[in-house]
């Protein structure tokens, strides 16, 4: 039991006039990914990278282009009613930001207890849930009445969490969870999901563009980049010996190629994807045979993978 | 620290207090502020959202929005009090001898104009420079400011260009006319990791060539840090610490910055051990403007009466300086 993306790929078409081709842009490229659970798997890279695409094709809130996500062994594209319904409870998102992604018309008490309704819970037993997920996340009971608008931003998180937990789900996928809260309130929140993936053997997805969080909450961490992954390995391996010429940027290890510096043989255009390294362009490491032919992820240490000719 | 430390104030603020107008009320957002910034220093201001950053440093530039006054306080540049500078006279140190540049460069820049011809504006402006001239001075800025293909990037427009991109283009612009004051507002926050570093170097040259005083706002105190000579941290509106980056960040005494400190993710910590944290959550614009005592007091784990009845005064001098009745104890 365990979600589980095959080699994802996901494009986007950027434009499409008729009678030209469409352009599309690759936001994932052939993903593979393991959720096992009660495992925590942090996914890190710049914007542009893709995270939050692997995150929605996850929740099978987008389908790929090609490849599959599994549940329990079985793709989500052949997914039944039940099952999706099986799969909602099981799998629950928290996104960024928490005043556009809960609906301000509606009091707390709904954005909490419309996952139970939809489960067919009786009302006074919603509302006694309610109640005990607030004291799970350290929130009031008098919030209940209020709209996301009464609330701080720091608050709203912990209601979207309590949301996120109100089915008792399995997996939780975080999409950069702390980046729209203050300094002063993420240790907290972050403190908070480590605890609930303690107590309640939750597995979790955490995407965030903040390393030392990821490092901190994750046991496998995945590298990113244009839509590839550049490295895979255990989080206390990643960090302490990283072996992708990216992830060592990422790190402050090492110093990328400027930008313009970077003029290099369009290695973003989809036609050379499939013959050059993403990374190629920016890499302080680069040679001949990376715009070439683009290095597989292959296993460098036991359960640590990188894509790279020179590792 | 040493060299500045022989110069006086470029800008000396000074009981600043603004507010805004919310329907038939003005709510104090930032609330008798006092700093000093000298010559080749950098001054990092760091807060919250909601602490009233941002709100001071459009104040010294007197950028404030509609709704917005300095209700008491002076701001001393060059002699002169810019809260009561004609509005003329104003125009005239804005973009010449005090540059600001704003948050995320992607919306700060004209869509609509080519990035060449922004950045040369100033020029034409303050100097009526011909627009050759000033085209000329433009490539040459940007090119200090690490760009190669001066170019390409002189004839792009905005939204052609990356956002580190468009960061050195912005700092470029503000550098033009030579500025000894340069003000910027969380340039980093909206940029990728490795992009940060590089702007973050950048200011930092740009800073020592020119001996210029710099404040620099942002919500991350262990970013600024790596730049910064000293720190002002705000809280709720009011200045809560003002010290030497070093004390700052290795021996801070107001319980907020000890809390922010030990709540980061800075330094070698157990895998997924329990983080420091705290409790609460930042006050909201009307406690703000409401609050008698110290704004952090219901999050402060060392409140004590006197917190909340009027707000600390600072301790005096010395690399740090601190507004507590019960300050952190020395480690």
């Amino acid at each position: 039991m365990s979600l589980v993306a095959n080699s994802v790929t996901k494009h986007f078409i950027t434009n499409s006039r008729w009678p030209l081709k469409p352009d599309y842009t690759v936001a994932v490229d052939s993903v593979d990914c393991t959720i096992s659970p009660g495992q925590t798997v942090g996914v890190v890279g710049e914007s542009g990278s893709g995270k939050s695409t692997l995150a929605r094709l996850m929740l099978g809130l987008i389908e790929p282009t090609s490849g599959t996500v599994e549940f329990d062994g079985r793709p989500l594209t052949k997914f039944g009613p039940t099952q999706w319904r099986d799969f909602r409870r099981a799998v629950q998102p928290i996104f960024q930001d928490p005043r556009s992604s809960l609906n301000w018309r509606h009091s707390i008490e709904t954005i909490i207890t419309e996952p139970l309704e939809n489960f067919g819970q009786a009302a006074p037993e919603r509302k006694k849930r309610a109640l005990a997920l607030l004291e799970q996340v350290r929130l009031p009971a008098n919030i209940l009445r209020r709209r996301t608008f009464d609330v701080s931003g720091g608050q709203l998180q912990r209601v979207a969490i309590a949301r996120a937990l109100a089915l008792d789900p399995k997996y939780l996928v975080c999409d950069e969870p702390l980046s729209a809260l203050d300094v002063s309130v993420q240790a907290g929140v972050l403190n908070l999901l480590l605890d609930l993936q303690a107590g309640r053997k939750l597995a979790m997805m955490f995407i965030s563009h903040d390393l030392e969080v990821v490092r901190h909450v994750s046991d496998r961490v995945i590298v990113m980049y244009r839509g590839a992954v550049m490295e895979d390995a255990p989080a206390v391996d990643l960090y302490t010996r990283p072996r992708h010429p990216y992830t060592q940027v990422l790190l402050g290890r090492a110093n990328p190629l400027a930008e313009d510096e970077a003029a290099a043989p369009a290695a973003s255009a989809t036609a050379t994807r499939e013959t050059s390294c993403p990374f190629g362009d920016r890499c302080p490491m680069r040679q001949d045979l990376c715009f070439r032919e683009r290095p597989a992820l292959r296993e460098v240490a036991p359960g640590h993978r990188t894509a790279c000719h020179f590792v | 620290m040493a060299p500045a430390a022989a110069n006086s104030a470029m800008c000396e603020v000074t009981d600043l207090t603004v507010a805004y107008q919310s329907g038939d009320e003005w709510l104090r957002a930032v609330r008798s502020v006092s700093f000093e910034v000298r010559r080749g220093e950098i001054l990092a201001v760091v807060g919250e959202t909601g602490s009233g950053k941002s709100t001071t440093a459009t104040a010294v530039i007197r950028m404030l929005p509609a709704n917005g006054k300095v209700v008491s306080g002076r701001v001393m540049f060059d002699g002169r009090d810019l809260v009561h500078l004609p509005s003329q006279e104003m125009r005239r140190l804005r973009g010449q001898d005090i540059a600001y540049v704003p948050q995320q460069p992607m919306s700060a820049f004209n869509p609509t104009m080519t990035v060449g011809r922004q950045v040369a504006e100033p020029l034409l402006i303050h100097r009526r420079a011909n627009a050759s001239d000033a085209a000329r001075e433009a490539s040459k800025r940007l090119k200090e400011m690490g760009i190669r293909e001066v170019d390409r990037v002189m004839k792009a427009y905005p939204h052609q260009l990356s956002g580190g991109m468009l960061q050195r283009a912005m700092i470029a612009t503000a550098m033009i006319c030579q500025p000894r004051l340069l003000i910027l507002d969380e340039p980093t926050s909206a940029l990728d990791v490795t992009i940060q570093r590089q702007i973050l170097a950048l200011i930092k040259q740009v800073q020592s060539e020119y001996r210029l005083a710099v404040i620099l706002i942002s919500h991350d105190l262990t970013v600024v840090s790596q730049v910064a000579d000293r720190i002002l941290v705000m809280y709720g509106g009011r200045a809560v610490e003002i010290g030497a980056t070093e004390a700052i960040m290795n021996r801070a005494r107001h319980p907020y910055t000890r809390g922010l400190l030990r709540s980061t993710m800075a330094g070698e910590r157990e895998h997924k051990a329990k983080l420091a944290s705290l409790a609460g959550y930042p006050p909201a614009p009307h406690d703000v403007d409401s609050e008698q005592g110290c704004p952090f007091r219901p999050r402060c784990p060392r409140a004590v009466d006197q917190c909340s009845t009027m707000f600390p005064p600072f301790s005096a001098g010395g690399a740090d300086s601190w507004a507590c009745f019960n300050p952190e104890p020395v480690e």
